[in-house]
């Protein structure tokens, strides 16, 4: 593993926080709990960046049934997993003072907890007991599929009646300069921080399969 | 001055400690 690579992503993840908490302006009405976006968004940017990943390892995978990508593939989807799950913990953290309630059945959390539970489905099956090969088979061919929820959740706050939706219409691109930047380094930070978790996994599964001797 | 602050530490420890518990138990595993 690179130290360097370490050494940037703390560098980043405490730069991205210092900024966060001292130096973003404070938004009339929701004050401190709009801070959550700069948590809260990058997550689930990173953590879809991460089942793209699963998709790309899984067709990797059909092509070439080398072992490599299934390990690329379980990382990011670990990984992924527990990015969105922290979306699913934040949003209603947000919520519960903004709408005044965590959790509203509106088209966007709907669909990301079906990718939760889709993924969480992609784990029971990996230990069913299955041998390896089959394993890697069946779960990239999930996790392409699993991949197409992705762009449902994208286009859900449009795709929809407007009068069902809670979220946030307003486009990135229309924030002030003093959220928006703070907003594009946190993207950058948690990205860096996704993929250096990303890396460390898979090296984590790789020693495994050598003491498994299936590498 | 303080509104929601509660919220936003919440939202920082969640984040916080599933990150860290994360790397306590894979670079314990990539040591082993």
């Amino acid at each position: 593993m690179s130290l360097t690579f370490f050494i940037i992503t703390i560098f980043l993840m405490i730069t991205n926080l210092i900024w966060m908490i001292f130096f973003t302006p404070m938004v009339p009405n929701q004050e401190w709990a709009q801070k959550i976006f700069y948590l809260h968004v990058p997550i689930a940017w990173s953590g879809f960046l991460a089942y793209f990943f699963v998709m790309v390892s899984g067709i990797c995978f059909l092509y070439t049934k080398n072992l490599k990508f299934d390990r690329i593939g379980l990382a990011s989807a670990e990984i992924g997993t527990i990015f969105t799950a922290l979306v699913l913990i934040t949003g209603p953290i947000w919520a519960t003072p903004i709408w005044g309630q965590p959790w509203v059945w509106e088209p966007r959390l709907i669909t990301t907890l079906v990718l939760f539970l889709v993924y969480i489905g992609y784990f029971i099956l990996r230990n069913v007991g299955l041998y390896r090969q089959r394993v890697a088979l069946v779960c990239a061919i999930i996790g392409i599929i699993a991949f197409l929820n992705i762009p449902i959740i994208f286009a859900s706050v449009n795709f929809w009646a407007a009068e069902i939706q809670s979220h946030p219409q307003l486009g990135m691109n229309k924030q002030p300069s003093g959220i928006l930047n703070p907003f594009l380094f946190s993207l950058l930070s948690f990205t860096s921080l996704m993929i250096f978790m990303l890396l460390l996994k898979i090296e984590v599964l790789k020693k495994k399969d050598i003491e498994d001797r299936y590498v | 001055m303080f509104n929601y602050l509660s919220y936003f530490l919440s939202a920082l420890f969640v984040v916080f400690i599933t990150i860290l518990t994360w790397f306590i138990v894979n670079v314990k595993k990539y040591r082993d």
